[in-house]
């Protein structure tokens, strides 16, 4: 007998076309920008482990958290308009967002946080365990993650953390609440202040949901005409809370900045919904910590030193843990970069990092844990309107070494027209889970062999005074994809699976006609198709991939009170691999209004109601989302400098 | 730098990147032929290469082709010496244009052939030979109709013995019981996990596709999905299915979704397939895991696994009966909680989890293997073997003894059980099976006072090299047993009188139902079901 066991683009708001600002290092300048307040100098202040900087010919979006704070819930709401993701939602508030791109699986796209990574060996993070609250822009490259540590195939996500003001005399303050559906409610508590020479800010936030939100429930799913029985979910809270500390200062010619993030986190895990684990929990506490320093080392000449670590502890019991697995990651590293500007028209960057990670889990005798080398160049040569970006990485960790080239371009066209394209290759080694930890139902399998994706794309864009779009095509080949296959007679264990490819169309634009009236809206299309397998397969589409994501949103109003109308909407996406079986379309609509009735200090109250038709969606086969859920925000802040909602509409 | 650095790059990049490799791979067993994927070992019309056909009376065995079982090669044609005139009764023995050769009972209990100038009763004339159509190999169930690929005739139909679910591969692989020879492994569909008979058709339930799909019992052809009947939707673990064509009715349990199933049958208008409609379908709440089903008279009896915590493992540990006599209202009964069962646990603080995982009928009563694990899914407790008394609802278990842990699988037979024990499973660090304690069959009979008693048993361990067995799912046919195993694509083969090895490790060598790609130890093969049609 077979018991079975059992992830996961839409649209940005509007990858727009800079032109390379003449900063002493990084002249490339990639065309970002969302629904945001102008990044002018994005790429010049970024972090080098930044995508604005180092892939500047890469597809990129930026997200600013202000434009959607009171609106978004999580992080995983910030970047629901963001094309090329694509989003696997357990359901509920605080409960597991795990997000793939370009045709990837979750752990084949690298999220950061300041830089660096937020698991281990790249993907597969968990975006609901990244505080909304710390969040002060999102970048994401879609693609050619080449530029990157082993983990990068679908793409890389770097959340960039609140900053600390600038200038000693100012102290800023802020707070919010949010109260909604599900006896859900978060908080947030901030301060920026001048200390000891520097800028200092805490941030103090957390949150907390019971989920018990309502679907419809087919009891006699293989009867066509049964009614669904509305049912509860049970055991889907979650509480989260966290601190966030940071302290930048310059000395003797070093600008330095500290981080310091600690994040306690429980929630039920509550199984599908034909079968849920009542008593199945899962606690976790990270502390992660990143201190890195710049300097001028003359005209053209900056170097960079970062270091990072992270300790993150995980508890499960209940469910399918049994008695219980407690599992611990680990990880540290240290990377200096040096660019330098040879000439006006020619750049070099050259990087170098060295860390190491290990996993310790309480059913397993010994730790596993391995060293990590990466190497990296790249070169940033422009003639005249083309920019070409050749670059080269190649990464150890533990036994697996990956070689990563990638060239890009970038040519800047008359009437605000940027054409932008790249190829290269990138890998992911196994991960510790993969390799050696069994997790509950999942074996490892120690003879896994390294992923590997080679990734080809090209853009157009243009921003006109009133307009901007962009039109992105790729084409992604992935080889030893490991995926889990069920391991009998309860169990599931990871295996390399030969070939596929993914390819499609990313596309969005912004409207906006008016002061007062902004208009855009997006594309994915996500094709793909196993290339290499046994008849069953080859030739399938890969599950958990849907074709179409669209996205729309009208946003208008006075700068005191605005409305926003959005619609969400994917078609359908099979989730077997011999795509027979499939989740159906949705398409979310959400409504929203802020308004700003006090100034000095800004309180703004924010209303929204999300899933307004109240559709019955899942992104896991067993795992419902909510139904029509209303929040309400209040946020006051004691700066106007930085007011929430500013600006645009 | 300069110019000639990024040119370096990219040629660098382009020898070292390269694509992947592209194309369709052929399951484990199989190689590619003709745009698909042949078995070379047995399919006689590729055998040992893509495009080989054997001859005449010939069946390919080991990828060479040979006299097929029954033949005698004579003059270099396999030929069936019973009723071929030509060599009638032994080679160069011909008859006369005007007779025809029969064969007819001699004294020792074996055949002798003779030219003749008509058929005995109970043969028919086919050429120049006396053939009986209902067993006859060559002429099976008409005149010229030879069955190929190692099937018997079995009531004027080329079929199989046994026909072997190889769940991890999507293949079908069936067995003359006789001399276990195996037919070429035939594709069906992704995931085939229980099988059943109905009429000439064999029902397939499929956890990839989550469909029942139906194939042609004699050759595996498809009859449903693509150009054929409709696929009715079933869960993602159909542990059993369940034919009753007295009732023109097909039971399906769904593991996963909890429930049984009941789908009406009408022959399809084509005559190719069935007309399968889910009619009914009872759901016995989260985490009861329903494993099997057994009917006695108008009730359907369900056995309830119970989920994988202590918690929700409470919400089995139950037998359920349903009420069949209208299958678009199915509803489940009270039901037979075996809480009250004394499994006999090896340690008071270890609680053990009665976990019933399969059920027959046999002589009015209901029986039912018990897994008796902890809540780590390790045995706490003997190998057992339920008996309900579905009147009374009286039950209690049998101790299956030392030879047993983990009783698992369950058929009967007219005068006996058979349950087959998974035993205790030590595993080596990437989680491949590296001892096993108290894997076994055991049949079971009645003593003269009405109990189960412990007829014969057959113990197995890991061999000296290659994978550590995993018995499951089990059938009789032709007197001998044929026994799953759920971790390297094996069947062990017993005699089913007193279970003396035929095919396994210490006798012969098991049948390859449906080996691993990687040689058997890394990557599990799941013979899914056995099924003696």
């Amino acid at each position: 007998m077979v018991p079975s066991l059992a992830w996961p683009a839409l649209w940005g708001w509007l990858a727009h076309t800079a032109v390379p600002a003449p900063v002493p290092v990084a002249a490339v300048v990639p065309p970002v920008e969302v629904e945001a307040p102008a990044l002018a100098d994005s790429a010049a202040d970024a972090a080098p482990e930044s995508p604005l900087r180092r892939d500047g010919t890469g597809q990129l979006t930026v997200v600013e958290a202000s434009t959607r704070r009171g609106e978004a819930l999580d992080v995983a709401g910030l970047l629901a308009a963001v094309p090329g993701i694509n989003f696997s939602d357990a359901g509920g508030f605080g409960q597991a967002r795990r997000l793939s791109m370009r045709g990837a699986a979750s752990n084949g796209v690298l999220v950061l946080l300041d830089g660096a990574p937020l698991s281990l060996n790249g993907g597969g993070a968990d975006l609901s365990r990244v505080p909304l609250a710390a969040v002060e822009r999102v970048e994401v490259l879609r693609g050619g993650g080449g530029r990157y540590a082993p983990g990068a195939l679908g793409g890389v996500v770097n959340v960039v953390t609140r900053t600390a003001a600038r200038g000693e005399s100012e102290v800023r303050a802020g707070a919010s609440l949010m109260a909604g559906a599900f006896d859900t409610q978060s908080a947030e508590l901030h301060g920026e202040a001048g200390l000891g020479g520097g800028e200092a800010m805490l941030l103090l936030h957390g949150g907390r949901s019971r989920g018990n939100f309502t679907y419809g429930f087919d009891d006699r799913p293989t009867w066509n005409g049964n009614a669904p029985v509305l049912r509860e979910r049970e055991n889907n809270q979650s509480r989260n809370g966290g601190a966030l500390l940071r302290y930048r200062r310059e000395v003797a010619g070093w600008s330095g900045d500290a981080l310091l993030e600690f994040l306690a986190e429980d929630r039920g895990l509550a199984g599908t919904v034909q079968n849920p684990t009542p008593d199945a929990q899962q606690a976790t506490g990270r502390l992660f910590a990143t201190v890195r320093a710049s300097r001028l080392l003359g005209a053209g000449r900056l170097l960079s030193l970062r270091a990072h670590g992270m300790d993150e502890r995980a508890a499960f019991r209940g469910g399918m843990f049994g008695a219980g697995l407690e599992q611990r990651q680990l990880q540290a590293g240290l990377e200096g970069t040096l660019e330098l500007s040879l000439g006006s028209a020619h750049q070099l960057a050259a990087s170098v990092q060295v860390g190491a990670e290990g996993v310790e889990v309480s059913t397993e005798a010994r730790a596993h844990g391995w060293g990590r080398l990466g190497l990296l160049l790249v070169d940033d040569i422009q003639w005249g309107a083309l920019t070409v970006s050749p670059s080269v990485r190649v990464d150890r960790s533990g036994p697996f070494t990956t070689f990563s080239p990638k060239l890009g371009g970038v040519a800047r066209l008359p009437l605000g027209l940027e054409l932008r394209a790249n190829v290269g290759q990138s890998a992911r080694a196994p991960s510790f889970s993969e390799l050696y930890v069994v997790q509950g139902t999942l074996l490892p399998n120690a003879a896994l062999r390294p992923e590997r994706a080679l990734v080809a794309d090209a853009g157009v864009g243009q921003q006109l005074a009133k307009v901007r779009w962009s039109v992105a095509g790729y084409h992604a080949l992935y080889e030893d994809l490991i995926a889990y296959e069920l391991y009998p007679p309860f169990l599931a264990k990871p295996f390399n699976f030969a070939a596929a490819r993914a390819y499609g169309v990313e596309a969005d634009g912004e409207w906006r006609p008016a002061p007062w009236l902004a208009a855009a809206a997006g594309y994915t299309l996500t094709l793909s198709e196993n290339l290499r397998d046994d008849p069953r397969y080859y030739g399938r589409e890969l599950p958990y991939r849907p074709r179409h994501r669209a996205w729309g949103r009208v946003v208008g109003g006075l700068e005191w009170l605005k409305g926003r109308a959005e619609v969400l909407a994917q078609s359908g996406q099979v989730v077997n691999r011999a795509a027979t079986v499939a989740l159906p379309a949705r398409a979310f609509v959400n409504v929203g209004v802020s308004a700003t009735p006090l100034r000095g200090p800004d309180v703004t109250v924010s209303a929204e109601l999300k899933n307004l038709l109240d559709v019955q969606g899942a992104d896991l086969d067993g795992y419902p989302l909510p139904g029509r859920a209303a929040y309400v925000t209040v946020s006051i802040a004691l700066d106007a400098g930085r007011r929430i909602n500013e600006g645009k509409p | 730098m300069n110019k000639q650095w990024t040119w370096a790059v990219v040629v660098l990049a382009a020898v070292l990147a390269g694509c992947p490799q592209q194309g369709v791979v052929c399951q484990a067993g199989t190689d590619k032929c003709n745009g698909g994927c042949a078995d070379f070992s047995a399919d006689v019309r590729n055998c040992g290469a893509c495009g080989n056909a054997c001859g005449a009376g010939q069946e390919c065995r080991a990828g060479v082709c040979g006299c097929a079982a029954g033949t005698t090669s004579c003059d270099g044609a396999c030929v069936v010496t019973n009723t071929d005139a030509r060599h009638c009764g032994g080679c160069g023995i011909s008859c006369a244009p005007s007779d025809v050769c029969g064969a007819e009972l001699s004294a020792d209990g074996g055949t002798m052939a003779s030219c003749r100038s008509t058929c005995a009763d109970g043969t028919v004339q086919c050429g120049q030979g006396c053939v009986d159509l209902s067993n006859d190999s060559q002429n099976c169930g008409a005149c010229g109709v030879a069955c190929d690929n190692q099937r018997s005739c079995r009531g004027g139909v080329c079929s199989y013995d046994v026909v072997l679910a190889c769940s991890s591969f999507g293949q079908v692989t069936g067995v003359r019981a006789s001399d276990l020879a195996a037919g070429p492994k035939a594709a069906a569909g992704t995931n085939p996990s229980a099988l059943a008979r109905y009429g000439a058709t064999l029902l397939s339930a499929d956890y990839g596709e989550r469909v029942l799909k139906q194939f042609t019992l004699s050759s595996f052809e498809a009859l449903s999905g693509d150009g054929g009947v409709t696929e009715p939707v079933v869960g993602s673990v159909p542990n059993q299915v369940l034919a009753l064509p007295a009732r023109n009715l097909v039971l399906v349990v769904n593991g996963d979704l909890g429930t049984l199933q009941a789908l009406s049958v009408q022959p399809s208008d084509g005559g190719t397939g069935l007309q399968l409609q889910t009619v009914g379908e009872v759901n016995f709440g989260a985490n009861t895991y329903p494993q099997a089903v057994a009917v006695v008279g108008d009730t359907a009896w369900v056995p309830l696994y119970g989920g994988y915590s202590q918690e929700t493992a409470a919400a089995g540990q139950k037998v359920v009966p349903v009420d069949l006599s209208n299958p678009s209202n199915l509803v489940a009964g009270t039901p037979v909680d075996l809480a009250g069962l004394d499994l006999k646990p090896f340690s008071a603080s270890v609680p053990a989890i009665a976990r019933p995982y399969a059920l027959v009928a046999w002589k009015g009563k209901l029986y039912a293997p018990l897994n008796n694990l902890d809540v780590g899914y390790q045995p706490a407790g003997p190998g057992m073997v339920m008996e309900l008394d579905p009147e009374t609802k009286v039950f209690s278990a049998v101790d299956l003894g030392a030879v047993c842990l983990n009783a698992a699988g369950l058929t009967a037979t007219a005068d006996a059980l058979y349950v087959s024990c998974t035993g205790k499973v030590t595993y080596d660090t990437n989680y491949v099976a590296t001892a096993v304690e108290k894997a076994s069959v055991v049949k079971l009979g009645k003593s003269g006072s009405g109990a189960l008693e412990q007829l014969a048993a057959w113990s197995v361990s890991c061999p000296s090299s290659g994978a550590c067995p995993s018995p499951g799912r089990l059938a009789v046919s032709g007197g001998k047993v044929f026994v799953a195993d759920q971790a390297a694509g094996r069947v062990f083969v017993l005699s089913a009188t007193d279970l003396s090895e035929v095919a396994g490790f210490t006798a012969g060598t098991p049948l390859q139902a449906c080996p691993a790609p990687d040689g058997t130890t890394t990557f599990y093969s799941n013979v899914g079901d056995v099924l003696a049609p």
